[in-house]
């Protein structure tokens, strides 16, 4: 969480339009291919859904916003994207998305680096809380999987 | 299902038919709501995940969402609260009524609900569950057109919506 909280969001148009940012996925955020194949058919539009406004609250953000991590900060890092996706969350996959594809869909961004989290990136709605879950599918559908996710044994 | 749940969805058949001059008969429920889904999906099953009865769908994903309850709370990794009690309870009750359409896919959301979503070829329907009387509906079309906001405000008839994603099997 940003310490001292932020008080407002300030989009950082200097992030350009190429930037890569990821988004963990959780296994059950994808639609697996029912033939059992283990790939993966598409991504669910949850998986780029803003946080709860309880959830913004507690962890120090001045409204609803999604966490995404900068891409060339964490290619920095030696395990790469598997920087993301350690202890707990192994068996998560990674989804990349451009920072254009986010502003496309009325996205601010703001680079709000973390102790353990120093790539840490928001997405913040510059439009309606409705305009950004109506972005989610879009999202999604644009999504590149860097990090395929663990399929869960049972469906 | 509780009266205020079918309070919510009778408002959504009472402005689905307002226009129309038809009769909607009061009380009617879930069930009526997606009388009509219902109707159409028999008719054309292809969804991303169908491949078994109702019967068998609907009692494999009334366990998925009871199994929610255990998600404690930063479950999804971004702090997400815990998926509330209204929440899955309102999900178990409203799975009963989606006997009949094609299987869902269903997840936990970082809001702490349920989410069913129907996607086929351009074209999503999403219902999350927040509580038992709380349900919002985003859906994204072919056309671009796309919109989010709570069930009772929803914007075209269901059934327009429920056409659009079981019926036509050409798109």
């Amino acid at each position: 969480m940003p310490d001292p909280p932020l008080e407002q969001f300030e989009d950082d148009e200097s992030l350009d339009g190429d930037e890569g940012l990821f988004r963990r996925l959780r296994p059950d955020w994808v639609v697996w291919d029912e033939n059992d194949t283990g790939k993966i058919s598409r991504v669910s539009g949850v998986a780029f859904q803003l946080q709860s406004v309880e959830a913004a609250e507690r962890l120090g953000y001045p409204g609803r916003c999604m966490s995404i991590a900068l891409e060339r900060t964490v290619m920095e890092d030696p395990r790469g994207v598997d920087a993301l996706v350690g202890g707990p969350l192994a068996t998560y996959g990674v989804a990349r998305v451009t920072a254009w594809q986010m502003r496309e869909q009325q996205f601010g961004l703001q680079i709000v680096p973390e102790l353990d989290e120093p790539w840490h990136v928001v997405a913040f709605p510059l439009d309606s809380i409705s305009r950004a879950k109506t972005a989610q599918t879009p999202l999604a559908e644009k999504c590149k999987i860097v990090r395929v996710p663990q399929r869960p044994a049972i469906l | 299902m509780t009266l205020a749940s079918q309070t919510n969805l009778r408002r959504v058949n009472n402005m689905s038919y307002a226009n129309r001059n038809d009769y909607e008969p009061q009380y009617v429920g879930q069930a009526s709501a997606f009388s009509h889904v219902r109707h159409v999906g028999q008719s054309s099953l292809t969804n991303d995940v169908n491949s078994n009865s109702d019967e068998q769908w609907v009692h494999d994903v009334t366990i998925q969402i009871k199994e929610y309850s255990s998600l404690e709370e930063g479950w999804d990794s971004y702090g997400a609260p815990p998926i509330s009690i209204g929440a899955i309870s309102g999900a178990t009750a409203i799975v009963q009524q989606l006997q009949g359409l094609p299987r869902p896919f269903v997840a936990p959301t970082s809001e702490g609900g349920v989410t069913f979503e129907w996607h086929r070829k351009g074209t999503n329907f999403a219902m999350e569950i927040l509580d038992v009387d709380d349900i919002e509906v985003t859906y994204n079309l072919l056309s671009g057109d796309s919109w989010s906001g709570a069930l009772t405000d929803l914007p075209i008839d269901a059934s327009q919506v429920a056409d659009l994603i079981f019926s036509d099997p050409s798109r």
